[in-house]
């Protein structure tokens, strides 16, 4: 009996452990040609931790999947945008299965710590990034009152601020909040 | 030239998308950051004299240029000239270098929307060319010889987009008659000249984005006028003149284009045919 629940919880546990993932869609703003969208497109093919980018022409945006083993880093993918000559209008945080997202607290996904902000405890699959860079001056001011971590200005995990999560592959965090 | 106008304005209403790759024009937007973008020019300019072998001697001037993204706010630019010499009765083949052109764009305000923006850079151009091909007119583009400072306005709204550019010149190849006692001589001197121009392009083909592989089909619509600042200068030249420029463009698999644009010049100044091809190296 203790073996059979030990291999359950050890099947959940690596089920857990592997298949929550996500990918990004990614709106840019300011392409008025097609010549601009692959401009953006070859920039952001410069990043090793992207997988396969798959453009909307029409919408000017672009869906990111990433390579499962590395950490995502957003600023660099606005910064390639922005190299391109244009900006990040919103990224859209798809997961594979729906998240809990409890307001101001962290969670470790595949290696990335997401911070996240909802107005109720709800499940979701799609969240918007709310990091300084990503949102206008006003919302940033807004959801910044909110919240007592520092992580949301610094967008850094130190231990005065968040808890202690083990396998961080990076020390930057990043906020969402629920896209419904 | 009233009839392109109207053609043109006629199309405005069915066309699905606005265009920023003016043809005769720098657009306030810079390539991005990292890339090289390689361009071959080809001028003719219909001369409307007679050379001294009694064709009509047309201009031809081939050019290719190269410019570098080096930050996102800065990019350079440099090409280098060659043409015939349309008014030398030489039996030989006389194609060869006649110029060079250096050139800066900075960014200085950028603010993007969804489909609406507004852009806003500043240039800075010198120029040198030793063959002139009209001579009653004043181009730094082709052949004159100067510093150029200037200001590029975008605004894109929906499906127009208009840019906006004016620059002050300072042309430093003039040729000036005057006389010293009995004797007919010349001088260099120099002429300060401002220059704007309106542009406006639309996309007409594809009606829907779909891939990369898509040609686009733009049409634009450039015009650009000259004035000179200088309160003396030799008679031969307008003190107002201007360029009427309607031009198409191909898009080709995103990354490559190909123009083809008429420049209609006022008064009595020779139209020229351009043809410029562009390559983008990522």
């Amino acid at each position: 009996m203790k073996k059979i629940l030990i291999t359950i919880s050890l099947f959940l546990i690596f089920n857990i452990g592997y298949s929550q993932s996500f990918y990004s869609n990614l709106k840019a703003v300011g392409l008025t040609c097609a010549m601009c969208s692959y401009s953006t497109q070859k920039s952001l093919e410069k990043l090793d931790f992207i997988k396969s980018i798959t453009p909307d022409l029409e919408a000017t945006s672009f869906k990111l999947e990433f390579k499962e083993d590395e950490f995502v880093d957003f600023d660099l993918i606005q910064e390639k945008v922005e190299d391109a000559g244009f900006f990040v209008g919103s990224i859209e945080i798809v997961f594979t299965d729906n998240i809990k997202a409890e307001n101001d607290k962290h969670n470790l996904i595949s290696g990335n710590l997401f911070h996240f902000f909802s107005d109720e405890e709800i499940d979701s699959r799609v969240f918007t990034i709310v990091d300084k860079k990503f949102i206008r001056k006003s919302e940033y001011k807004i959801i910044s009152e909110k919240t007592s971590h520092s992580c949301y200005e610094t967008g850094l995990h130190t231990a005065s601020c968040c808890s202690n999560h083990e396998n961080l592959k990076s020390n930057k965090v990043f906020h969402l909040k629920s896209s419904l | 030239m009233r009839i392109f106008l109207v053609l043109f304005l006629s199309f405005i209403p069915s066309l699905s998308s606005a265009q920023e790759l003016y043809i005769n024009t720098e657009p306030a937007s810079l390539i991005p950051r990292g890339t090289k973008v390689v361009r071959l020019n080809h001028h003719s300019i219909f001369l409307n004299g007679t050379n001294i072998m009694g064709g009509i001697g047309n201009a031809i001037i081939m050019s290719p240029s190269i410019s570098y993204g080096l930050s996102k706010k800065i990019m350079v630019s440099g090409s280098f000239q060659f043409s015939n010499k349309p008014y030398e009765q030489d039996m030989m083949p006389n194609f060869g270098f006649s110029g060079f052109k250096l050139y800066s764009k900075q960014r200085i305000l950028t603010t993007d929307k969804q489909k609406y923006h507004t852009r806003l850079s500043s240039f800075i151009k010198y120029s040198y060319h030793d063959n002139k091909f009209m001579k009653d007119n004043l181009d730094i583009e082709l052949q004159d010889t100067g510093f150029e400072f200037g200001i590029i306005g975008t605004q894109l709204i929906n499906k127009l987009a208009i840019s906006v550019t004016s620059a002050v010149t300072r042309i430093s190849n003039i040729d000036e008659k005057y006389t010293s006692g009995s004797t007919v001589k010349w001088q260099k001197i120099n002429l300060n000249t401002i220059q704007n121009s309106i542009s406006a392009g639309y996309l007409l083909f594809p009606r829907k984005y779909k891939s990369y592989k898509q040609t686009n089909f733009n049409l634009y619509l450039e015009y650009l006028t000259n004035t000179i600042l200088t309160r003396n200068f030799p008679d031969r030249y307008h003190k107002f003149s201007s360029t009427l420029a309607p031009g198409i463009q191909f898009i080709i698999m995103s990354r490559s284009r190909l123009d083809f644009s008429y420049k209609i010049r006022s008064g009595e100044m020779p139209d020229e045919f351009v043809v410029k091809l562009t390559y983008i190296i990522y």
